[in-house]
């Protein structure tokens, strides 16, 4: 599995909302992820084939990583997924991945899932 | 044609106060209606902003800034658009539109500068010039010859080619300016003078293609792949399937 490109890139003017792109495996297309929390929980929103249908995704499952590591939040806690389908917005700002992971770390990110 | 009324006399239907002193000079003015400010700052003195022109029918507010011509005067003071004070003007005259008017050809509205572009495009680099002389010889010919409308759908046809190699393109510097780790900014910022530039909405259609390309997106990523060394390198089917 990927994310050989996977880019934690951009969030929301107010900085509340997290974004993570992923290209498809078959290259033709991105998928995003976004995370925020609320009360106290983690709010995913996301949409693809393999969520829709299995209920479970690599997207979902390397973001829900990434953003509890980033966000220091206990990653066995239950989080809430709503699908939804997102899209760029020319609002976003763009955070390079090894600013918010330190390093070259999105490779041990890579490795941890090959 | 359509005759414009004397805005003076608008003014003076509308009930406009007037500077009585003013009436003699080439400049009438009035209280502006626009703005309401009728005494100067300190409030001691009248004050008529609004300048109406006898020799140039036209007005304006010294105050306010409001300015434009008599038909621009009674929409603003009536409450209703332009075009609905001229076609009452119109009535008013006896004039009507003159009916089987040809309605323009799309391909007749792409600007001079696109269209030297899209010649270029087409493949005529150093004869651009030519395929423009070629165009404007058949917009030169009656409406009713077919010869002018095929040629005018064939230019519609390939601007619109044009303008989904400029999309696709976008898209892929997009790409890369993602995978890269900066300039999604810039980029943006690109694409939306893309937009005004070629009068298309470029923006939302490329953000909403980054998640669910269309047709004129396919093979985008791939293509940034040959830019960027940290992507997978696609297999040799795809790249055919790319190439076909």
């Amino acid at each position: 599995m990927l994310p050989n490109g996977a880019w934690v890139y951009a969030t929301e003017n107010s900085g509340e909302i997290l974004y993570l792109s992923f290209p498809s495996s078959d290259s033709n297309k991105a998928y995003l992820v976004g995370c925020a929390v609320k009360n106290n929980k983690m709010y995913f929103a996301h949409d693809c084939p393999g969520y829709r249908f299995s209920g479970n995704c690599k997207h979902l499952k390397t973001a829900h990583k990434m953003f509890s590591e980033k966000l220091d939040r206990d990653p066995t806690e239950k989080i809430v997924v709503i699908r939804k389908h997102l899209s760029l917005s020319p609002e976003w700002k763009q955070i390079p991945l090894d600013r918010i992971l330190g390093g070259r770390s999105h490779v041990a990110v890579t490795q941890h899932h090959r | 044609m359509l005759q414009l009324p004397n805005i003076i006399d608008e003014a003076f239907k509308r009930g406009l106060v007037v500077n009585p002193k003013t009436l003699s000079k080439k400049e009438v003015r009035f209280f502006c209606p626009f703005c309401n400010v009728t005494v100067s700052h300190d409030g001691k003195r009248k004050k008529y902003h609004l300048s109406v022109s006898q020799v140039k029918n036209t007005f304006r507010c010294f105050y306010c800034g409001e300015h434009g011509g008599a038909l621009k005067f009674i929409a603003l003071l009536d409450g209703v658009s332009e075009t609905e004070v001229k076609e009452r003007l119109k009535e008013e005259q006896g004039l009507t539109d003159r009916k089987n008017t040809k309605a323009k050809h799309p391909a007749e509205t792409i600007p001079l500068r696109r269209l030297e572009e899209l010649f270029r495009f087409m493949g005529e680099e150093n004869r651009y010039l030519e395929g423009i002389q070629k165009y404007r010889f058949y917009l030169k010919l009656p409406y009713s010859e077919p010869a002018r409308k095929d040629y005018l759908n064939y230019i519609w046809q390939e601007w619109n080619r044009y303008l989904d190699h400029k999309r696709r393109w976008l898209l892929i510097g997009l790409i890369i300016s993602i995978q890269s780790g900066y300039r999604y900014a810039e980029m943006i910022e690109e694409i939306r003078l893309a937009s005004q530039k070629y009068g298309q909405d470029f923006l939302h259609e490329i953000l909403a293609a980054y998640t669910n390309p269309p047709k004129w997106a396919e093979g985008a990523f791939i293509t940034a792949g040959y830019f960027h060394k940290n992507l997978p390198q696609p297999s040799e089917e795809k790249r055919m399937a790319v190439a076909l």
